[in-house]
């Protein structure tokens, strides 16, 4: 390993709903250099970053966390066999709780994490977020949980229209009226199961606030951003940071709160008056985390010195009005590579060929 | 100083994304000065533009907006602008009523809290 620190990295998708694993990298490639050594957790062999030159040094396809926590740490331990890790940074909501179940295994082979604890998770969860918004002292709009398509016209009465439709994970739809209710509902749940989350939708503007926890009450780091462009699901394609001290302050106190330790995403809204609500709380980084790395704050960089050494560095307050716009381009591999994702579940340490290379495989 | 030519829209504010639309502000002559606070945080370009880092909003403001924006920030009254306006460009008698619009679309922006309209304005 040449020295070098091996660290796991996953959500390594950047597609329509593009995933926070390639911004971590990112900030970990800026600030440590080739010292530190990517190994890529994929889902899919046609996750994008598989295939982007300069991101990952390994790449290893890993089960669902559907598979359960037995299954998710074998394959662990399988990838740690062949390239000793010291450290894992899951990015996916739904890892989560598989992955601190498994945290102590894990921890007794050296590869070493910075996760929230179960109660934790269980308190910022969206069914437990009016709870919470309470003990902080930040308003939250008004949310009831729905198991069936039954309840949607009471809660179309109890809400008024427009309301907010949220998936349990992750995922939000706007119900405009009774006669899409249903199909949101349908479309929600499909994806991702029951309950389902009716939010009173309030108008203003969402701000969001990217945050490391220290397990201690204590934020060693946030910036906060507003979007400037959104994508047809609502994701960020751009936004700016911004310098707005009260953003922060009621981050600090969920953070505060929940104890939190590791990264997260505190999703706020301010009316015009200039009230403050608090609407979501991610329990990792957001896929725009690069933006708070390039605005100053290399907050992946300190998750990991939380998860190796136990502390992170203090951080000075981010730059306000520096932006990010996605951009999207095409990463190419060969049949080589899908092979041995495929086959053996695992790319080969090294970078994508050049496309000469590829159109002369197929030359006669 | 040479004298400069404004466009034709002599003093205008545009927001570069997600406009507000309310317009509750009634411009009442008194005197008094801007409450300059929040223009203090707005960071002016040379150029005209303008960013304002509390909410990641971002402005354009042309040549007699820029004027304007910098005496308000140096907490300078509106008559002041309206004296620099018409000894520094060729504004036509109308420009008042452009300054007192470009002062409202501050507010409605949320940049200003209240308007210092011009004394002795008609």
């Amino acid at each position: 390993m040449n020295g070098q620190t091996a660290i796991a990295v996953t959500g390594i998708n950047l597609g329509e709903n593009p995933q926070p694993g390639p911004g971590v990298v990112r900030s970990l490639r800026e600030a440590l250099g080739t010292s530190v050594r990517i190994v890529g957790l994929a889902y899919d062999a046609m996750d994008s970053s598989l295939y982007a030159p300069d991101l990952l040094d390994d790449a290893f396809l890993v089960p669902f966390p559907s598979a359960g926590p037995t299954a998710y740490l074998q394959r662990l331990l399988e990838i740690h066999a062949q390239v000793p890790l010291d450290a894992i940074i899951p990015c996916l909501d739904v890892e989560l709780p598989v992955l601190v179940e498994i945290s102590d295994a894990l921890q007794s082979v050296g590869i070493r994490s910075c996760l929230p604890r179960r109660e934790q998770l269980l308190d910022r969860s969206k069914a437990r977020l009016t709870e919470l918004a309470k003990r902080v002292g930040i308003d939250t709009p008004e949310t009831h949980p729905i198991l069936d398509d039954g309840s949607l016209a009471a809660m179309g009465d109890r809400l008024g229209y427009p309301y907010v439709l949220k998936g349990p994970y992750c995922d939000a739809e706007i119900v405009r009226g009774p006669g899409e209710a249903a199909s949101i509902f349908a479309r929600l749940a499909t994806r991702w199961g029951l309950p389902l989350l009716a939010q009173r939708y309030v108008v203003g503007e969402e701000y969001d606030v990217v945050c490391l926890g220290d397990g201690e009450g204590g934020m060693p780091g946030a910036v906060a951003m507003r979007k400037t462009m959104l994508t047809r699901l609502g994701k960020a394609w751009g936004a700016v940071t911004i310098d707005d001290p009260e953003l922060i302050a009621a981050a600090r106190r969920v953070i505060l709160s929940l104890r939190w330790r590791g990264g997260c995403e505190v999703e706020l809204l301010r009316e015009r008056g200039g009230h403050i609500h608090l609407i979501e709380i991610n329990p990792r980084f957001p896929a725009w985390v690069y933006l708070a790395t390039a605005a100053g704050v290399n907050l992946p960089l300190g998750l990991l010195r939380l998860a190796l050494e136990g502390r992170a560095p203090s951080f000075t307050p981010a730059r306000p009005g520096v932006f990010y716009v996605r951009h999207a381009t095409e990463t190419t591999g060969t049949l080589a590579d899908v092979d041995a994702l495929v086959t053996r579940g695992m790319r080969p340490s090294a970078p994508p060929p050049p496309i000469a290379n590829i159109t002369s495989q197929y030359t006669p | 100083m040479s004298r400069r030519t404004p466009t034709e829209d002599t003093v205008v504010v545009s927001s570069s994304c997600y406009p507000r639309l309310e317009w509750g502000f009634k411009a009442e002559p008194k005197t008094g000065t801007m409450d300059t606070l929040r223009l203090d945080m707005l960071a002016v370009s040379e150029t005209g533009f303008v960013f304002d880092p509390r909410t990641g909003h971002s402005y354009t403001v042309n040549a007699t907006g820029l004027t304007v924006l910098n005496d308000l920030k140096r907490g300078e009254p509106l008559s002041t602008s309206l004296r620099r306006l018409q000894s520094e460009f060729d504004c036509p008698q109308t420009v008042t009523e452009d300054l007192l619009a470009f002062v409202e679309a501050l507010h409605n922006y949320d940049l200003v809290d209240k308007t210092n309209p011009i004394e002795g304005a008609t």
